[in-house]
């Protein structure tokens, strides 16, 4: 980088100096120009500062609607909570009206004999010394 | 100079018009202001009273508590329900009568309360009926009354009414007077998880990420906000309580209470007593006691469904076996009293199966005497009949066994713990001593709440410890066999013996201590009952009490029949495989 900077002083040029060609450089961009590589970081931080700010913007705005929308959302849940318990409340008591004269109308009635079958599966009938399992 | 003179002639005309435009603004806005605080200021103060949330210091944000059913759905036990309030402003209402007359057909209005209200004329606000909903409140505000307020109105509803009223408990007024907090059961026990902080106006994001990660990894869910989930099984507890009813209709004992536990994990599947109240109307109650859970705070002589315990603290200190024999006379003199059996017959040379299925008090105090009083002592302590279960319930009471003294007391003493007369325990007390012959020789942890529900959609398990083994697995094994024998012999003359499933119950009648000392001559009983089933790996234990049931001399007669219905239900219900 340095090769293409003219010897124009004792000095040696600053490592952040880029090829200067200081007969083309603007006079009022002279140290931008020198600067370049400081130039770009400036130009990267301030668009990064811009979309920070208007990140934050966005966000501030964001949790402001998201918490009206909480708001609402939790108004929601206790009215449909409320309708809920409503509902709880007859399924309680109608499941707690059930009786057996109720099973009756319903033309429901007891079993006469209740038969059980014992199925002990594969594994219980399996013989481990015939290494089967 | 003549383009100085132009420039400020533009100057001049441009602040003209701009001044102009900001007098036009404030006159436009002041009109705004004029048309909306003075011409319909009354009725947009009207509307936003009608809009008005702000939290009911009565009723704050609090969690629910759920019931758990045998497919472990959550049903609502306890919840926050939300309606309205009507008010009025006497100063701007028309005719009361009217307003009372028009009002009165869409909601249940007291016309007394009401006409004292608009008698208030000094009184801007006067609520004169709460709790509507919806819908009511929509057909007041269609009537389009002046000086009619709708207010938002919150309170705390248990949708199942008297459905386990004593282990919800109920939220009331605090110490201080001023906020309503959980004053009995489960409310005042999980009061801080349930009470609610945020009133959902101000939401820290961050503060919420924070809060969410602690309650997901604390060690104790119960101490984050949230709702609680209970095992209590609405259809049991329905099922417990309407058992209990036929037993206070049939027998008017003055308390009927009982326990369905898994023996195992300790978990309550139901758990009431009688005389029951509706904790949605709890101000109605004119006894106060009966919003205490008698089964926790309670304490009591619990009878011969001690005797099982004695056994098994004989066969598992080596000082009987179940082929041990003993000569039974019917009455022993110790200490200067006589300690008898139910019947005062003596039975003879008898095994040691005779003194459970018989019953025999005598027996009883042999087998505490063969044991050793310091050794039975240890072992009835050990039991924790003298000391808290650690139930998740607020008032829990320790059993008294002071009469045994360490073992030093005198013989009678402990003849008549034996068989369960003279020392006291709570019911609770009782079931997880029990639970430990169903549970391979160890005390479960006894606990109502399984969960807690965060409101950002998490739920913990709530974890319990099971306590010590108090007897061997051998020993628990031995005196659950002579359970099934009493269950399939001797209970009714063996009517309750089930075909395809084995169960291990006994029966406790037990004499009522006077308040001044000795007992209450004649008919005055504590009948108890105990089973659990099924025996060869059980799933359920049933605890039931009766406190001076009427007309009835024995438990057999009294709860053997209630406990025999609960288990056929249980069996169904949870759709319990046979095993035998």
């Amino acid at each position: 980088m340095t090769n293409n900077i003219q010897k124009i002083s004792r000095y040696a040029p600053h490592k952040l100096q880029g090829a200067l060609q200081l007969e083309v450089a603007r006079p009022r961009a002279g140290l931008a120009r020198e600067f370049a590589f400081e130039r770009r970081a400036i130009s990267i931080f301030s668009i990064l500062l811009i979309t920070l700010v208007l990140a934050y913007v966005y966000f501030v705005a964001s949790s402001v609607f998201a918490v009206m929308a909480r708001a609402d959302a939790d108004r929601n849940i206790r009215t449909a909570e409320t309708n809920l318990a409503s509902m709880e409340q007859k399924y309680l008591t109608s499941s707690s009206a059930i009786s057996k004269q109720t099973a009756d109308s319903e033309g429901l009635m007891n079993l006469g004999e209740i038969s059980y079958v014992y199925r002990p599966g594969n594994t219980a009938l399996a013989n481990i010394a015939d290494s089967k399992l | 100079m003549l383009r100085n003179k132009v420039s400020r002639k533009y100057f001049l005309l441009r602040a003209q018009i701009v001044s102009g435009l900001f007098i036009f603004a404030t006159l436009l806005l002041l009109t705004r202001l004029y048309f909306v605080q003075i011409v319909h200021g009354a009725s947009y103060a009207q509307e936003a009273i009608g809009q008005y949330t702000a939290q009911n210091p009565e009723a704050p944000a609090r969690g629910s508590i759920y019931f758990t059913t045998a497919d472990g759905a959550l049903v609502t036990a306890a919840t926050q329900q939300n309606g309205w309030r009507v008010a009025i402003n006497p100063t701007q209402l028309g005719d009361p009568s009217q307003v009372y007359k028009q009002l009165s057909a869409v909601i249940p209005l007291d016309k007394t309360g009401f006409m004292a209200s608009v008698g208030k004329k000094n009184d801007p606000y006067e609520e004169i009926a709460y709790r509507l909903t919806d819908d009511q409140a929509r057909k007041v505000q269609a009537l389009n009354i002046t000086g009619v307020i709708l207010v938002a109105d919150e309170w705390r509803f248990y949708p199942g009414g008297t459905l386990g009223a004593q282990t919800l408990g109920f939220v009331g007024y605090g110490p201080t007077g001023s906020t309503k907090t959980g004053v009995y059961g489960l409310e005042k026990e999980y009061d801080n998880t349930l009470s609610e902080t945020n009133n959902g106006l101000y939401i820290n994001p961050f503060a919420e990420i924070f809060t969410s990660l602690s309650s997901a990894l604390s060690t104790d869910p119960a101490a984050h906000e949230g709702s609680v989930v209970t095992s209590i099984d609405p259809e049991v507890e329905s099922q417990l309580e309407k058992t209990l009813d036929q037993v206070l209709k049939q027998y008017s004992p003055t308390i009927a209470g009982g326990i369905i536990m898994d023996p195992t994990t300790g978990a309550i599947y139901g758990m009431g007593s009688r005389p029951g109240f509706d904790p949605n109307a709890y101000g109605a109650v004119t006894n106060p006691s009966y919003y205490d859970n008698t089964l926790v705070s309670g304490r009591y002589e619990l009878g011969s469904i001690m005797k099982p315990l004695t056994m098994a603290a004989g066969i598992d200190s080596g000082a009987i076996a179940t082929s041990t024999t003993y000569d039974d006379t019917g009455c022993i003199t110790v200490s200067g009293f006589q300690v008898c059996n139910y019947d005062l017959r003596a039975r003879g040379v008898i095994p040691m199966q005779q003194i459970l299925s018989q019953s025999l008090n005598v027996g009883a105090s042999w087998v505490a005497t063969k044991t050793g009083y310091p050794t039975f002592t240890k072992y009835m302590k050990s039991y924790g009949l003298g000391e808290k279960t650690g139930i998740d319930l607020p008032n829990e009471v320790t059993g008294d066994l002071s009469n045994l003294d360490n073992g030093s007391g005198p013989a009678v003493n402990f003849d008549t713990a034996s068989f369960g007369q003279g020392i006291v325990v709570s019911p609770i007390e009782m079931i997880r001593a029990l639970s430990a012959l169903a549970n391979g020789g160890t005390l479960p942890p006894p606990h109502v709440a399984l969960a807690v529900k965060y409101n950002d959609g998490i739920t913990r398990s709530i974890s319990y410890l099971q306590g010590p083994r108090v007897i061997s697995a051998a020993s628990s094994k031995t005196v659950t066999g002579m359970l099934e024998t009493v269950y399939d012999d001797a209970l009714g003359n063996g009517k309750y013996k089930m075909l395809h499933y084995t169960a291990a119950a006994k029966t406790g009648t037990a004499q009522l201590p006077m308040p001044g000392g000795g007992y209450y001559p004649g008919n005055v009983f504590l009948h108890s009952f105990f089973g659990y089933f099924p025996a060869s790996a059980p799933r359920f234990i049933i605890f039931l009490f009766a406190v001076r049931p009427q007309g009835v001399e024995y438990a057999s007669a009294s709860l053997a029949p209630a406990y025999f219905q609960l288990e056929q239900f249980l069996i169904n219900y949870y759709d319990i495989p046979p095993d035998r």
